[in-house]
């Protein structure tokens, strides 16, 4: 893939679903670096983690809403609160069943980029890149 | 014929309204109240000694809803059938806005401007009102002074209507408004019995309809979880076979994958027969007199290892007998206190101390020294399928909770968490007298 990124954030807390949508991203071959974080604590955390005074700052991030304790939308809620600089380019959130109305409509507050059905394919991956970088 | 008061005094008039108060009131016992009503028309005509009477109820001053009755001798005796409601205008209007007895001679009557053309009140079959030659009329209160009906006398046997006569009158208007009262009390106790009645009805309707619903649920997460339990019993069975004659022709990637699918399809096997177990609850009870200690002596000695392990302690304080479904109570304790050594700290090893007190029937609790809840997800754990942490830290289905809430509630109960984060954990519920 020539538009290379430099940072994939996946948040997921399934270990399954992780592995196998970094597998996707990996073999896309598409950005630098893909980071898992099991939990929406654990993708803030690492947001807010900086080196050099530089944050991580992931170009794009893919999101689960169903996640035991802090959930999709109430991650979302946290990351508007963040500083600009430590936010990313995109969020694509991730369903496992189709999106009801409500959910839809929670989303539009948020700077939620998309929506997309599990599993991550590649082609999948290819289009979002290409709308957006 | 009719014995005349004209000319008697006011003694004998009251003596006289007693004798009627007594006869009216058994009267009332068991008629209509149009006949009652006609049975007061008849009395005060008879009493006085005149040739037409009448007696109006008016509800609220509707005159919509008024009963109207008359009375007449054999003089009038056509007018029998005459058959026009009052409306409330004319001469009437003095009364009712007076609030007090009018009385006239004829001459006085058909002078006054109030008064109305006979000509103008016809019935339906073209009869006119019957010629009044004086009239006498009282209206009848309500306690609170509204008036809700008058009594009127017209064409006295002999000569015109006196103070005595309207002194009667209005003890009988007196007496009139208690039977108006009970009147009011019989509608008021009819209207409200058919309220009762209906909203009964509704009961009874959402009831069922809430029974059937609960059914057809309960049939539908039977039926879907033992039909999920096949396909998935395969994909274990394959992954098994997978993983034990192709381990070595996989590459670490694969085996990852493989490893992934069966912990997957285990996870989902938990998740189905949890939900099967959590779809029975109830299905079979039986309440009967349990004694706590022993269930929960019992619940510890089959967690006796598990609890050793992790070098745990249970402390089973003094509980009581009470009435419950024995096996729901049991797995009840068991899920809280397995909860409660499950979400232990690191290195601080589990203390779980079973209690109870008498409040409502009885409140029981199990407390930990475990990782404890945050506020914001106290009322999320009860919630069936929810759960707070990842499978890698804490695995589970996120049934146990809403099971343990189903328990209480089945049982007419509630169930609660206090807790401190780091401190632990202290889950209440209470089980009414049954």
């Amino acid at each position: 893939m020539e538009k290379k990124l430099k940072c994939i954030l996946l948040v997921d807390d399934d270990a399954a679903t992780n592995f196998l949508n970094s597998m996707v991203v990996e073999e896309a071959e598409c950005c630098e670096r893909c980071v898992v974080a099991k939990s929406g604590m654990e993708a803030l955390e690492f947001l807010k983690s900086s080196e050099n005074g530089e944050y991580p700052q992931p170009d794009l991030i893919f999101l689960d809403i169903n996640m035991p304790g802090m959930n999709g939308w109430q991650f979302l809620e946290h990351y508007e609160k963040l500083h600009i600089d430590q936010k990313a380019k995109v969020v694509i959130v991730m369903l496992t069943t189709s999106l009801n109305p409500d959910d839809l409509e929670k989303s539009k507050s948020t700077n939620v980029e998309g929506f997309i059905h599990k599993p991550l394919t590649e082609e999948i991956l290819k289009k979002i890149i290409d709308k957006n970088f | 014929m009719f014995s005349s008061l004209g000319t008697s005094d006011s003694r004998e008039s009251k003596a006289k309204l007693v004798l009627n108060i007594n006869t009216t009131l058994s009267l009332a016992h068991d008629k209509s109240f149009a006949d009652v009503l006609h049975d007061i028309a008849q009395e005060i005509r008879t009493s006085i000694g005149a040739h037409q009477s009448a007696v109006s109820f008016i509800p609220d001053g509707d005159f919509q809803r008024a009963v109207h009755t008359h009375s007449f001798s054999s003089k009038y005796e056509k007018y029998n059938s005459y058959d026009v409601m009052p409306t409330g205008k004319g001469i009437w209007r003095l009364v009712i806005d007076q609030r007090k007895s009018v009385r006239f001679t004829e001459e006085e009557l058909y002078s006054h401007p109030m008064f109305k053309r006979f000509s103008e009140l016809k019935d339906a079959r073209g009869l006119e009102h019957p010629p009044m030659p004086g009239w006498l009329a009282s209206p009848v209160k309500r306690p609170n002074g509204e008036v809700v009906g008058v009594l009127q006398l017209s064409d006295r046997f002999e000569g015109d209507f006196d103070e005595h006569d309207q002194e009667y009158l209005e003890g009988m208007a007196k007496l009139t408004s208690i039977i108006f009262e009970l009147q009011y009390v019989n509608h008021d106790l009819a209207e409200k019995t058919k309220q009762a009645e209906l909203a009964e009805r509704k009961l009874r309707r959402a009831v069922s309809s809430l029974q059937r619903q609960n059914q057809e649920i309960e049939q539908f997460v039977y039926v879907a979880s033992h039909d999920l339990q096949e396909p998935l019993r395969t994909i274990i069975d394959l992954s098994e076979k997978l993983k034990k004659d192709y381990a070595d022709t996989l590459d670490a990637k694969g085996n990852k994958l493989l490893s992934f699918v069966s912990d997957s399809s285990n996870r989902m096997r938990n998740l189905v027969k949890g939900l099967l177990e959590y779809g029975r609850i109830g299905k079979n009870k039986q309440l009967k007199s349990v004694d706590c200690i022993k269930l929960v002596k019992a619940v510890k000695k089959d967690m006796k290892t598990s609890i050793e392990e992790v070098d745990g302690e249970l402390i089973i304080n003094d509980l009581p007998i009470i009435n419950a479904y024995e096996t729901e109570l049991r797995v009840l304790f068991q899920n809280l206190i397995a909860n409660a050594i499950k979400f232990r700290r690191k290195d601080v090893p589990p203390r779980v101390v079973v209690s109870a007190k008498p409040n409502n029937g009885w409140t029981f609790s199990i407390e930990d020294n475990g990782i404890g809840i945050d506020k914001q997800y106290q009322d999320q754990i009860f919630v069936i399928f929810q759960r707070l942490y990842n499978q890698s830290e804490y695995p589970g289905t996120g049934i146990g909770l809403s099971h343990c809430k189903k328990i209480v509630e089945l049982h007419g109960g509630n169930i609660w968490v206090e807790s401190t984060p780091n401190e632990g954990s202290t889950f209440f519920f209470n089980i009414p007298n049954l």
